[in-house]
């Protein structure tokens, strides 16, 4: 070894060694103090550090990104996030690797006689503005929860205030709806009131059908570290099987899928029974409500009001006695359950994530697990209430924020409320009647209508997705996405940085940046707006997905499209610099240039957040921060301050004195928060003779989401190669299969071959089965099942009928 | 080569700790800080990220350590393979 690389080794070890002695003041003491002036990054030579949001989950970690001649080599955690405080997780640890996987998509490519084959920008921009241009009616556009904030809004504006065309649709449909209908039809309004501050400060946490620690491994440590500092936090594991976080719980109750409902209602009769009910704060902030206005009748999503004595009445069938054949748990278990809400000396959380969302009755679910809180009296205090996660770096941000779901708008506005729709008119400028009444397509129905002829119904003919991959993701693939292969006059337009199953379709391909090779603005799980700024190139011709879209409506406006002017006939995302001079942002060597056009298109959007008290911060105070939770007001002094708590006076600003709590965006108009009642329904399919195990999917901790970027970095890879099958012992034994022996797993929509694994990391219980998705070359769900919730119209990827068939030895 | 700065979070039981302490020091790629209650700065050099991972699993599987936490990463010159299409 040469001098200068012994030198720089001792640099690099003195580096890891300052920055690990230095996180252990967060570890021992969760509200350890960020040091005066800030903290130091380790001292590299040649490598400049930069922050920025991890790219991966919805915690909303912060890294800092460490360059050395234009490529990233190094991460460290981030001290000064309020979120990680400096810690990170096996993803977060290797994210600066998925940067350079070797098959990155670097040029446009165009299917030309089934073969893709290169183009220019010129031409491919061309090609989706001539599409959209001769029918804007039959475009639609797929999104996604990573989408940055200015990459939805761009979107959003263009197709909404723009092609007045509502079918846009993210891939968060897929993962967190229901929690944004269960909060809708709660609070009024989206989002939680909470924070992560509240895993500090919790007795009891309670994690409804989530895998915790491994799908938010961070956020997990946070709360088990505690332990280390001796408090005394019990973790409560509600879940249909064993998983990595059931093995840190104190207590894992193992209940049937979809009894999750039974459960909450069981609860909140015990609380009733027990005369625990927290009646001034009910009495004073919250109202009853009933899903029918007599039982039987189809359930909407406001509901009807209801008497507490009616409440008591429906709660009725729901005792633990009548609740424990249901839901696979004790009476003695149920009881335990209750007594944590009617205990009122201990201070209790609920999470979730995928298990209560992706369900067939996933606002309802939503709606009980807010109401067995509410009632008890479990919220509004620092680490006491409910909180749904997310699972995308952006699916708040992005999604609910910016309005990127197919009936809304920015800002919490939808497009069917005349009056909100014209706020947006006003906004936009745009003409009075711009914005199309009618709700666009939801993902299931987006990709029903482009997977059917077009002289059969199939009025979606061209869509374009960003930065998501439906080839893996849809349910029912075969019927969701499969199906398009054989249809003419269908065109398939898809941005994204490496090939994956929907490239595979793609009839057009555009290669993206992706997270520190653009400027971006994320939101995460507990309404935090994190900024970050292009650190380093995209490799070869990849472009952002955000100048991606304004090339094409720049190319719509030159086409003569109407709807890419303003009321005053100006082009609809005119930018200028400081001097007042327009800068065409269409040509890719003015993006970078004069302006930043992220902050151009953020300050645009920041206004549409004060319309319903969820102000986000300047984009220059985001800069400076590692992100601030909304609503972000501006102090006396000049000063901004986030909010941790919403609807609770003394913490949110919007709260009148000397209201206590203040719903002020509530249903009624009455600033009270509903309590629901919502019946135990049975899910659509079954096991039964036929097929007779239950099938469940998810995520694993080494890959996130279909793999795209994890599956290209070796340790991951590596680590968890494959999908599986998880089988029980007992099944097993009783099908006579193997450990690693491969099976058939079918269902009633396909079927696909899978190694066993017993015992592994997860373990179902007898007639259960679980297979991660991660895997492109085992597509579980061709095998799932696309009902949906009817509210939020998100699918059920937790439970359909399979069976598994033995491969007989040839 | 891959340097990671890590947080070794010991265990309650002293045995155990002490002995997973002497495992790790023992190890080729550690250098121990020093210990603050339960809690271990180490760092671990390792030839690449794949090297690394496997001493992160091995460090988080002895009896003694209740968990690992990772703080900072740097790498360079790493081999083509360690960046790679997955099918």
């Amino acid at each position: 070894m040469n001098p200068a690389d012994s030198s720089r080794r001792d640099f690099l070890r003195s580096a890891a060694l300052a920055a690990a002695t230095a996180a252990i003041p967060n570890l021992s003491r969760g509200d350890a103090p960020i040091p005066p002036g800030g903290v130091e990054l380790p001292v590299l030579p040649n490598v400049t550090w930069n922050k920025a949001p991890c790219r991966f989950c919805g915690t909303g970690c912060h890294v800092q990104v460490g360059v050395e001649n234009g490529k990233v080599v190094a991460i460290s955690g981030d001290r000064q996030a309020g979120v990680n405080k400096g810690l990170l997780c096996v993803k977060g640890y290797h994210v600066g690797h998925i940067l350079y996987g070797k098959d990155r998509l670097t040029r446009p490519m165009k299917r030309v006689e089934g073969k893709l084959v290169p183009i220019t920008w010129e031409e491919a921009i061309q090609t989706i503005a001539e599409r959209i241009h001769a029918n804007p009616a039959k475009f639609a556009m797929y999104g996604s929860g990573q989408w940055t904030v200015p990459e939805g809004y761009v979107a959003n504006k263009l197709m909404k205030g723009g092609l007045s065309n509502n079918h846009i649709d993210p891939n968060a449909r897929l993962c967190m709806a229901s929690a944004v209908t269960g909060y809708i039809s709660t609070y009024g309004v989206d989002e939680p009131y909470n924070c992560y501050d509240d895993l500090d400060t919790c007795d009891v946490l309670i994690l409804w059908g989530n895998n915790f620690a491994e799908m938010h491994p961070v956020l997990f440590s946070r709360f088990i570290d505690r332990k280390l500092r001796g408090d005394k936090i019990t973790l409560v594991d509600l879940t249909t099987r064993h998983t990595r976080t059931s093995e840190r719980a104190d207590h894992v109750l193992v209940f049937q899928p979809q009894s999750d409902l039974a459960i909450a209602n069981c609860i909140a009769w015990q609380v009733v029974e027990a005369n625990a009910v927290a009646r001034e704060f009910v009495d004073k902030h919250c109202s009853f409500r009933k899903p029918w206005p007599k039982p039987g009748e189809p359930q909407s999503l406001m509901g009807h009001p209801c008497s507490f004595e009616e409440y008591k009445q429906f709660l009725g069938e729901y005792t633990p006695e009548k609740v424990a054949p249901i839901s696979g748990l004790s009476v003695e278990q149920l009881r335990f359950l209750g007594k944590l809400f009617i205990d009122k000396s201990k201070k209790v959380v609920s999470l979730w994530c995928m298990g209560m969302n992706q369900h067939t009755q996933g606002t309802a679910i939503n709606n009980l697990v807010h109401g067995i809180h509410l009632l008890s009296g479990h919220w509004g205090k620092p680490g006491d209430g409910p909180q749904s996660l997310t699972g995308q770096p952006s699916a708040c941000g992005t999604v609910r924020e910016v309005g990127t779901l197919s009936h809304a708008l920015p800002g919490d506005l939808r497009v069917d409320n005349p009056e909100q729709a014209e706020k947006a008119e006003k906004l936009w400028n745009l003409p009075p009647g711009r914005i199309n009444p009618k709700v666009g397509y939801h993902t299931l129905l987006m990709w029903e209508k482009f997977c059917t002829p077009s002289d059969q119904g199939g009025d979606i003919d061209t869509l374009w997705v960003q930065v998501t991959n439906p080839g893996q993701t849809l349910p029912n693939a075969e019927k969701l996405f499969n199906a398009k292969k054989n249809l003419p006059g269908k065109f398939l337009i898809v941005s994204d940085v490496y090939p994956t199953a929907t490239t595979e379709l793609a009839d057009l391909i555009l290669p993206s940046a992706m997270w520190v090779e653009k400027n971006g603005v994320y939101g995460n799980s507990e309404r935090r707006t994190q900024q970050w700024f292009k650190i380093v190139e995209p490799p070869g011709e990849a472009r952002d997905d955000c100048w991606q879209l304004l090339a094409v409506a720049k190319r719509l406006f030159d086409l003569g499209h109407p709807g890419m002017k303003d009321a005053d006939g100006q082009y609809l995302f005119r930018m200028t610099d400081p001097a007042g001079t327009e800068v065409d942002v269409s040509k890719w060597e003015n993006y970078y240039g004069r302006i930043n056009v992220d902050e151009k298109l953020f300050e645009e959007y920041r206004r549409f957040t004060q319309i319903k008290h969820k102000d986000v911060a300047p984009y220059s105070e985001l800069v400076a921060a590692r992100g601030l939770r909304w609503p972000v007001v501006k102090q006396a002094d000049g000063t901004w301050k986030e909010t941790r708590y919403r609807f609770v006076e003394g913490l949110d600003p919007y709260v009148e004195k000397g209201k206590g709590f203040q719903f002020y965006h509530s249903v009624g108009k009455d600033d009270r928060a509903f309590i629901w009642f919502r019946p135990y329904v049975k899910p659509p399919e079954m096991p039964d003779a036929e097929y007779p195990l239950w099938l469940d999917t998810g995520r694993v901790l080494e890959h996130w989401h279909t793999g795209t970027m994890t599956r290209r970095v070796a340790p991951l890879y590596r680590a968890m190669p494959a999908a599986y099958v998880e089988v029980s012992r007992e099944d097993a034994r009783d099908l006579g299969v193997r450990q690693g022996e491969t099976v058939r797993l079918e269902t009633r929509r396909g079927a696909i071959q899978l190694p066993v694994m017993i015992d592994g990391r997860g373990r179902c219980p007898k007639g259960h089965v679980f297979v991660p998705f991660f895997d492109e070359t085992k597509l579980i769900n061709e095998l799932t099942l696309d009902a949906h919730c009817p509210f939020s119209k998100q699918p059920d990827y937790k439970k359909c009928a399979a069976r598994i068939v033995k491969i007989p030895l040839a | 080569m891959h340097t990671t700065g890590l947080v070794v979070l010991l265990g309650p039981e002293p045995n155990a700790a002490e002995q997973s302490l002497e495992q790790i020091r023992a190890a080729g790629p550690f250098t121990l800080g020093q210990r603050q209650d339960r809690c271990l700065p180490v760092v671990l050099e390792a030839e690449g990220p794949t090297s690394a991972r496997d001493w992160h699993e091995w460090t988080q599987s002895l009896a003694g350590v209740e968990g690992v936490e990772v703080v900072f990463v740097h790498w360079h010159d790493e081999g083509e393979e360690e960046h790679h299409e997955p099918c």
